[in-house]
């Protein structure tokens, strides 16, 4: 089996509990994780490495497959095929029900995540930015921002780097509560929408409400809806605590004990001494750095050489010392 | 569950209030289309039919118009931004699932559609915006990436009405546009043969759903839905295009219980004027 030849997944590392912060990447995983794949998985990834410059990537000895179709397609071939315990009928649904799930919330995840200068600047730009290696990180998460100006065009009508009170968001969030609505409505009190067994749209459906629900945006109209759908949240957790156990990530550890609040502090207070010593460090090299250039720049390292032969108004007498001497 | 029946409730009550305002069909309702002969597009086309189809079905009158700049005049859309209904001096909609979406608004409890239970209704539903997407980027596919068709058919149809040299950069702008339709929608790295794949499982789809329960003849039971529209326009254009790469309706033609559902189609609403003799060209070519 070509799984021998050190398969691994690339993808972001999670945020907020979950295994991953990007859409695509969680979709992978999904595939991977529900079908028991025996993969594993690369959290500090360079998204330029892939193929295609992009995450989530899937790497089989030297060959690279870039993108959630291509992955999906390499599952399929090797045996862990998502939609195998699913009727002919299911497996028509599915697909069905999961593009018109794209068509719907596609557009509200990459304009509130994106496209909405106030949430990308504070929150998403850092998260992205955090996971990707050094020099990267500098332009690569406007990448994101770019791609979510062509989809809010061609699903949504506007264009994102116009002013603010032109972004026709309302359209995006209504056509948003319908979905989960109805998505609210289809799982019931069921485990999975089809039941008993999982699906590519339960996939789909927990890539998007996942991040849509745990990330902490400062304007994400969504989020309060679907905590109203408590079957929703039920989902989300169920499936995050249970079958994404080990690759939760937080940066924030949280704890049960009494002095949870006091461990939190002092990770976050971590945290950011960390940063404020990186910060320290970095200026003080550079700013000695630039200072012995300037100096080395000014003739000080000959000044310092040859001062035993210079005069006390700074006139260098050297030859006429050197002549005395044999005389 | 009672919070989220709430949520619902809001919702539809909110859309409801918006329905009480509106007026009833005007007496002239005007549909905008490309001139069919030297400017439409083989997925403007499908678009345009099964609107067509869809508006017959409610037994709604409507006006047509050739119009060379319906696309400018059309207020969005997803895909194709064709056809452009006009209601109103104010009030237009454009593609297939708003225009459906206002005649149910306007209908209410008539509309086509409303003998399906909530499940059956849903189905469709997701069915229909299933069904468009592949189908409209299949045929965008075909006619703008595929070689052959775009400098063939796509590209002279592109700049038919204009003078040079907007016919060049409005033949630029096209393409463009439609390359980044295919990005959005996560199609642009498909070859061909993983297109014809797609449509291929789309097919599949609808003919599982046809033949699900013998005693049924349409989608939504025995009387014809909008599902049933939207498969008859998307069929019947690729079938009766003249394209110079024919993929798609070779893989069609695969499928005859599709064919033969909208032949039933055709010979209700068109009087079998529409598919048939092309359909016949067709199986004498292949004999």
């Amino acid at each position: 089996m070509e799984m021998q030849l050190g398969a691994m997944l690339h993808v972001y590392k999670g945020e907020y509990g979950l295994p991953s912060i990007d859409f695509e990447c969680l979709r992978a995983l999904c595939l991977l994780r529900f079908t028991r794949c025996p993969m594993d998985v690369q959290t500090s990834s360079n998204p330029l490495r892939s193929g295609a410059g992009k995450l989530p990537y899937l790497q089989i000895g030297n060959q690279k497959f870039a993108g959630y179709r291509q992955i999906k397609r390499v599952l399929d071939l090797e045996g862990y095929p998502i939609d195998a315990h699913l009727s002919t009928k299911q497996k028509h649904l599915s697909t069905a029900y999961a593009n018109w799930v794209f068509n719907n919330l596609h557009a509200y995840y990459h304009y509130f995540l994106f496209g909405e200068p106030n949430n990308f600047d504070t929150t998403t730009r850092g998260l992205y930015a955090k996971r990707t290696p050094f020099p990267f990180n500098f332009y690569y998460p406007s990448s994101y921002q770019r791609e979510a100006c062509d989809v809010v065009q061609v699903m949504a009508g506007f264009d994102v780097n116009d002013k603010l009170d032109k972004h026709e968001g309302d359209y995006l969030v209504v056509n948003a509560k319908k979905v989960v609505n109805l998505l609210s409505r289809k799982l019931g009190r069921k485990v999975w929408f089809f039941g008993d067994t999982y699906s590519e749209f339960d996939a789909i459906v927990y890539s998007y409400l996942a991040i849509i629900f745990k990330i902490t945006l400062p304007n994400n109209p969504l989020q309060n809806h679907i905590k109203g759908c408590q079957n929703l949240v039920n989902f989300i957790n169920r499936i995050t605590k249970d079958i994404f156990r080990n690759e939760g990530y937080s940066s924030v550890k949280l704890t049960k004990t009494p002095s949870g609040t006091e461990a939190s502090l002092t990770a976050s207070e971590r945290n950011f001494l960390d940063s404020e010593l990186n910060t320290k460090i970095v200026a003080g090299v550079g700013a000695v750095l630039a200072m012995g250039a300037f100096a080395a720049w000014r003739g000080i390292y000959n000044q310092l050489t040859t001062r035993s032969s210079t005069d006390y108004d700074g006139i260098d007498y050297e030859d006429d010392e050197m002549e005395e001497g044999l005389d | 569950m009672e919070l989220e029946q709430n949520l619902t409730a809001a919702l539809m009550q909110s859309s409801a209030e918006e329905n009480k305002s509106e007026e009833a069909w005007p007496a002239v309702a005007h549909l905008h289309q490309p001139a069919e002969a030297n400017q439409l597009l083989l997925p403007e086309r499908s678009s345009c039919l099964a609107v067509k189809t869809y508006l017959r079905m409610c037994n709604l009158p409507f006006a047509e118009h050739n119009s060379d700049n319906a696309e400018f005049m059309s207020p969005g859309g997803r895909l194709t931004h064709l056809p452009l209904l006009r209601l109103g001096p104010v009030k237009t909609f454009a593609e297939f699932e708003p225009i459906v979406a206002q005649v149910e608004a306007i209908q209410g409890g008539n509309c086509l559609g409303s003998w399906m239970s909530e499940d059956q209704c849903d189905n469709i539903r997701c069915l229909v915006s299933y069904v468009e997407n592949v189908f409209t980027l299949a045929e965008i596919n075909m006619s703008f990436v595929d070689e052959a068709n775009y400098q063939l058919y796509t590209a002279t149809r592109c700049a038919a009405t204009h003078p040079w040299p907007l016919s060049t950069i409005r033949r630029f702008a096209k393409q463009k546009d439609a390359q980044k339709i295919l990005k959005v929608y996560q199609w642009q790295d498909l070859d061909n043969d993983q297109v014809i794949q797609e449509v291929g499982i789309c097919a599949d789809a609808l003919v599982a759903e046809l033949e699900e329960d013998q005693a049924k003849s349409y989608f939504g039971g025995s009387r014809p839905c909008k599902l049933d529209a939207l498969v008859f326009g998307h069929v019947v254009a690729i079938m009766t295009t003249k394209l110079p790469n024919m993929e798609l309706a070779e893989v069609l033609a695969t499928y005859p219980r599709l064919l033969a559902h909208c032949r039933r189609i055709d010979q209700s609403l068109f009087d079998g004027k529409l598919l048939t003799s092309a359909v016949e060209e067709q199986e004498k070519e292949t004999e």
